[in-house]
């Protein structure tokens, strides 16, 4: 119940700052504003393999990398961008959307291991 | 004002986005992580659901969407978590399985989701 409760109060900052962030982007950034998911999910990504290299104590983990970056970082966000584009089905758009999506993937990838390579080196 | 009320609203959905997705992870734990694959495409199919329920059915008002799509649903729905899982199963073959499961999963949820939300607004 403890772990449920902390992974909770995690998600709550996790989750503001993911809308204040999205809210910069939409105020701010007009069309570039779609990648604002992507850079939230890449950060989250990087903070996360840093809090996996730190081997944290299990309570500490669930707050920060379950709770805090678990709410930072949206799965539903990308999908729905890709099925739209699916269903739109224009060709340059939906290419464009496909690369967007694997960037998301592979870099999220590459941002984890950078994490684990920095909390390794300092 | 108004928008101090948007950011409680979604922290205070990101909590139970955050725990119950917490609980589901602990409920689902095994050798292979299908809760995080589970918890996000329950949430995206939710998520996609709800979108399309709340502009022709239910005429929510913005502090409601917040709670429910940002806070609740964002919360619930991760990214990073689904990208250490992949890093965390150590094999090319597991980790390109769970990929594939959700991405092609998020996909499938999406169109099932709002195929059946245009149903039910219809």
């Amino acid at each position: 119940m403890q772990l449920i409760l902390l992974a909770g109060f995690g998600a709550i900052f996790g989750s503001i700052l993911r809308f204040l962030l999205l809210e910069l982007g939409e105020r701010y950034f007009g069309e570039a504003a779609s990648w604002m998911v992507m850079i939230i999910n890449l950060s989250a990504s990087f903070l996360i393999g840093i809090a996996f290299a730190l081997h944290l104590q299990s309570s500490m983990n669930v707050f920060w990398a379950t709770g805090i970056l678990g709410g930072y970082s949206t799965f539903s966000a990308p999908i729905v961008e890709l099925a739209d584009a699916f269903e739109r089905n224009e060709r340059g758009d939906r290419t464009l959307i496909e690369i967007k999506t694997l960037i998301a993937f592979f870099g999220g990838l590459v941002m984890l291991f950078l994490g684990i390579i920095v909390a390794k080196t300092f | 004002m108004q928008y101090w009320r948007r950011i409680l609203a979604v922290g205070f959905g990101g909590f139970f986005g955050g725990a119950l997705r917490e609980a589901i992870e602990l409920w689902m734990a095994g050798p292979f992580p299908w809760g995080t694959i589970v918890i996000n495409l329950v949430g995206t199919f939710i998520s996609a659901f709800l979108v399309i329920l709340f502009a022709h059915k239910i005429g929510v008002g913005q502090i409601t969407s917040d709670f429910v799509l940002v806070g609740i649903l964002g919360a619930f729905t991760t990214f990073s978590t689904a990208i250490l899982d992949m890093v965390k199963l150590g094999h090319i073959w597991p980790a390109l399985m769970y990929f594939v499961i959700t991405l092609l999963g998020g996909l499938v949820v999406v169109i099932f989701a709002r195929n059946l939300a245009r149903k039910v607004v219809a």
